[in-house]
């Protein structure tokens, strides 16, 4: 996949001396046959506890729940939606079926997803490459290597637009898997195409505290990033009401290692805390905010705690909804989630497993009420998707929705004892969590003091002397681990496109009018500074042609950080005077 | 001596690699120049990012800094993580900052000595400013710095840490006091607590010397400029008291020269009783055939014959 | 207290944000008597090379999880090479695919440690990097 560059040709003949390697002395062996031996198996039970660490009985009847239906179950459609968002369910709408498709320079994206659109996908879902993430240029000094592996490049608005020709953003429904400037972008791009913004569609997924805790803690300071998002919410909510708002998005702080009562305790403290600011303002209620709001969530393997962790969770936002923040509209109280089964999950060895635990883990997605679902493809973790293995993940959906029946009846699982004692057990839980928050001075303090990422280091640690004690088993990882590695293909493109990309953006920076680009960005810098909302400052930059390394940069300086991330460029404008 | 070679002959002195020991008399009889502050606190009081400010300012002052990051070893495997330079991580591409982490390494010991031996070093390649940064937690990390003029403890706002400083000893090595995260809850009464407890102290850390005790939030850069400061106007005191600073200096010196006596002791006294010898000792003693004192003194005559 | 003395320096390179896994590496090399130097996530091919030179560390451990990481490793080994610290070995280990072992290898990468690696031969490995430099040095 990576093409010999000039400096692994150099080195190839330069003997590094008195180094220790590990380079296999022998010539490979041939191949072993796939297929490990099966012994008769006598399968023992090690663990009672759930994922998470919850632990289990070996039954549940009706002395383990006090159930009152009417109060913490409600009919599906009916609050607190424990049991479900819609009366009907899949009946009336079938959940999404969400097929991610990014990479390389916008026109590469742009042929992937006409062959989605040809195979039968309903929406359109793009992730965007590592740089675009941390709003980071693609002829940034010391990260070009990676502009357009596992996303798309879209550093400008232009690439928005050749991403999106010809299709009506207030008719097609496009899903941005990205967050910082994903609205701005594709606002600007609007704009510029000519579609009203008050008829705009499309989602994001906005959570810039998430990106603080799951795993780049510099990327996001917490004081910046949770004004920047009110902002953006208040614009995003006045300016496209038929724009969701993918927020929280918990998906990648739980593959970093959260727990499914982690999730709800952390999210729910931030959802809380992102409400009371936004609607102090006195400009978005309740009601006009949180009905454009949908949780982004993982399906990881535990199928029982899965359930029980989306029924605990739309249990707790209805309630939060009503008596924290006096919401009326029953839009604002009824959860929608959005689900990726989780890649964490899934095993480098003998990767066909994964196609079990893909499937386990979308039926728990479905009996869970989900809105809509994204199957990780099988190779995972072994290579970015080959386009069988993505066919694959589409087919297990299919198979879900037509064959198995799980989406013929809402809540299935709902008046299991289990289920529901399981429900209960998560949330409470996850109240912990939020109490222990609120401990710490708030969710903004325990975020930026570490402790919220503290959580996701335990879990890992714990995580991994259990297996290396085997008191918990994954199979093809630390058990019946097959000697021989996953068959090599990988996914490769042609990198032509994404060459001519980065020249072109470059010609960009050239041609533009540099004069009318400065204007606007220190508009952008004085209007950040001041503490006013600066999201329409950040679209007018965008307008001019600003690239998302320069616009995020200035908002950064403006809130007293470096313009670059990685502090190896700084800022190219004139912000003399300001 | 550029960057590769100093933090080589770093590694040779933590190892207690005798044959470099003629380069480091000379580079300590080279040095002198450098400003050396200590900062001690317990874990979690926002050291290293306080650190990492005190880095910028000087180096908007055109300074050469260095850092010693000690993190304590562990006890049971004697391995460490040092993860104090992540906290630093902006200026790793400054050439004009130099980071280096060191482990206490336990049981080894001469943590003092081999520290000093590194502040000798870094002072004679040329670093203008060296910050030594330790975790209080131990004995050997508190002592530690007693070899440095400007001791800064950091503490948190919570409750209880007051208490453990007075326990650790380090209210009587500190030149500087401050109570990190002040926005916390908490900071305003920790501070008070530390100016009654300063004010009752049996023994003056620097004879004329008054500790301040300053607010700060590492974090945002709060109270930062108060503390560099603070910093200065510690060595000013000293180059305006010159008797004074020297009086200090020479016990300072006492302390490490006491410790590398002693490394040298335990050294011989590890080569001289070999095969089983101390074995045999010890069991005289604890059979009462023989006596501690009785021992001791048989040791120490014949490593020192 | 053999292994007390090699100083491993871990970090990653590039954008990749999937750190979580080195930290765990961290502490189990800690618990095998190994300092490790943790240098966490996000540093350029010349901040992580400074700090392993800095440290003076017996090898240098990158994980990675993004595609670019032979590009990225090839180059942290010539940057060493040319800033006079070829004695800093270099292993690699994440989402390592076999068909890349031989550039790097050839590149004048040490050791590979992909998904499925044991425990043990790394050890042995960071063992054995301490171990030969203290011979160089003697």
């Amino acid at each position: 996949m990576n093409a010999r560059t000039e400096v692994s040709e150099a080195q190839a003949s330069e003997p590094r001396g008195e180094v220790v390697s590990l380079r296999p002395t022998e010539a490979p062996q041939p191949a072993k046959s796939h297929m490990g031996h099966i012994e008769n198996l006598e399968l023992k039970i090690k663990r009672t506890e759930t994922n998470s660490g919850l632990e289990t009985q070996a039954f549940y009847g009706p002395g383990d729940v006090k159930i009152d239906y009417e109060r913490d179950l409600g009919d599906p459609g009916t609050y607190p939606y424990t049991r479900g968002g819609y009366p009907q369910m899949y009946r009336s709408r079938m959940w999404t079926l969400r097929n991610i498709v990014g990479y390389g320079a916008p026109e590469d994206t742009r042929d992937g997803w006409e062959k989605t659109l040809a195979a039968g996908g309903t929406g359109l879902d793009t992730v965007v490459d590592s740089l675009t993430q941390h709003a980071t240029d693609p002829d940034h000094p010391a990260f070009y290597k990676e502009v357009g592996l596992e996303g798309v490049s879209l550093p400008t608005v232009r690439d928005v637009q050749i991403l999106t020709k010809g299709i009506d953003p207030t008719k097609v429904d496009i899903a941005w898997h990205w967050a910082i400037l994903s609205y701005p972008m594709a606002a600007a791009a609007a704009i510029r195409d000519g579609y009203d913004l008050a008829k705009l569609q499309g989602s994001n997924m906005p959570d810039y505290l998430k990106l603080n805790i799951s795993g780049y803690s510099d990327l996001m300071p917490p004081e910046m990033g949770h004004k920047v998002l009110i902002d953006l919410l208040e614009t995003t909510c006045l300016t496209s009401p038929k724009w969701a708002s993918g927020f929280p998005q918990g998906y990648d702080y739980r593959e970093a290692g959260a727990t499914a009562h982690t999730e709800l305790g952390v999210f729910f403290a931030i959802v809380i805390k992102t409400l009371e600011d936004l609607t102090a303002r006195g400009k978005v209620t309740v009601d006009d905010i949180a009905p454009r709001l949908a949780w982004v969530s993982s399906s990881d393997i535990d199928f029982f705690e899965e359930i029980a962790k989306f029924r605990a969770m739309r249990r707790m936002w209805a309630r939060i909804m009503k008596e924290r923040f006096g919401a009326k509209d029953p839009r604002s109280m009824r959860l929608r989630v959005a689900c990726h089964t989780s890649g964490r999950s899934l095993v480098y060895k003998q990767p066909l497993n994964n196609l079990a635990r893909v499937a386990i883990e979308s039926v728990a997605a479905l009996l869970g009420g989900v809105q809509s679902l994204e199957a990780c493809t099988y190779d995972e973790p072994v290579s970015v998707p080959t386009q069988e293995a993505r066919e694959l993940a589409t087919r297990t959906q299919q198979i879900i929705a037509e064959e198995v029946g799980a989406a013929r009846v809402a809540d299935p699982l709902g008046g299991s004892w289990y289920i529901e004692a399981l429900t209960d057990k998560v949330e409470a839980e996850a109240y912990k969590i939020m109490d222990q928050i609120e401990e710490q001075g708030g969710i903004l303090k325990a975020i930026t003091s570490g402790w919220v990422e503290g959580l996701v280091d335990k879990y890992n640690f714990e995580l991994h002397k259990q297996l290396e004690n085997k008191e918990r088993i994954i199979i093809g990882l630390n058990d019946f681990v097959p000697d021989d590695d996953p068959p090599t293909r990988r996914f490769s493109f042609d990198r032509t496109n994404v060459e001519k990309h980065v020249r072109r953006f470059a010609e960009l920076k050239q041609q533009r009018d540099n004069a009318v680009l400065n204007e606007r960005i220190r508009t952008l810098y004085t209007t950040a500074k001041s503490g006013q909302n600066a999201t329409w400052a950040m679209i007018d930059a965008l307008l001019a042609d600003g690239s998302i390394g320069e616009v995020w940069g200035t908002v950064r300086m403006a809130h007293g950080h470096s313009y670059d991330l990685f502090r190896a460029i700084e800022t190219p404008f004139d912000l003399k005077g300001l | 001596m550029d960057v590769r070679e100093t933090a080589r002959l770093i590694s040779r002195v933590e190892s207690g690699d005798e044959a470099v020991r003629d380069r480091v008399k000379a580079l300590y009889r080279q040095g002198g120049r450098a400003r050396i502050v200590g900062i001690s606190g317990p874990p979690g009081a926002g050291k290293s990012t306080l650190v990492d400010q005190l880095i910028e300012r000087y180096r908007a002052r055109g300074l050469r800094v260095a850092i010693v990051a000690i993190d304590p070893s562990s006890p049971f495997s004697g391995g460490a993580v040092l993860g104090d330079r992540v906290r630093m991580a902006r200026h790793a591409t400054d050439r004009g900052v130099f980071i280096r982490s060191l482990a206490a390494r336990g049981a080894l010991g001469g943590l003092t000595a081999a520290t000093g031996d590194v502040l000798a070093i870094l002072d004679a390649a040329g670093w203008d400013i060296i910050l030594l940064e330790t975790v209080g937690v131990g004995q050997n990390e508190v002592e530690v710095m007693r070899i440095v003029p400007a001791v800064l403890l950091v503490q948190n706002p919570g409750d209880g840490d007051a208490v453990q400083s007075v326990k650790a000893g380090t209210l009587e090595i500190a030149h500087i006091f401050a109570v990190n995260k002040a926005d916390m809850a908490g900071a305003d009464k920790v501070a008070r607590n530390l100016q009654e407890m300063i004010a009752h102290k049996a023994r003056q850390t620097s004879e004329g010397w008054e500790e301040p005790v300053l607010l700060t939030e590492a974090s945002n850069g709060r109270g930062m400029d108060e503390l560099v400061a603070a910093i200065d106007a510690r060595f000013a005191f000293l180059d305006a008291n010159p008797d004074l600073a020297r009086r200090e200096e020479k016990t300072r010196l006492q302390a490490r020269i006491k410790e590398l006596v002693t490394q040298h002791i335990h050294r011989r006294i590890a080569t001289s009783v070999k095969n089983g010898g101390m074995a045999d000792l010890l069991d005289a003693v604890a059979d009462r055939v023989q006596d501690p004192h009785s021992v001791a003194e048989t040791l120490f005559r014949d490593i020192t014959a | 207290m053999q292994n007390s003395t090699t100083r491993c320096i871990l970090g990653m390179v590039g954008t990749d944000v999937h750190s979580k896994g080195l930290k765990i590496i961290a502490q189990v090399l800690r618990d095998e008597g190994f300092e490790v130097i943790y240098a966490g996530d996000h540093h350029t091919v010349d901040s992580i090379v400074s700090a392993a030179i800095q440290e003076d560390a017996d090898l240098i451990g990158l994980s990675f999880s993004s595609t670019a990481y032979v590009d990225y490793t090839l180059e942290i080994v010539k940057a060493l090479h040319e800033r006079n610290a070829d004695d800093i070995a270099v292993m690699i280990g994440g989402q390592i695919h076999p068909d890349d072992h031989k550039i790097l290898y050839d590149g004048g990468v040490g050791g590979v440690f992909g998904p499925g690696f044991k425990m043990p031969d790394l050890f042995a490995f960071v063992r054995e990097c301490g171990a030969r430099r203290r011979a160089v040095n003697a």
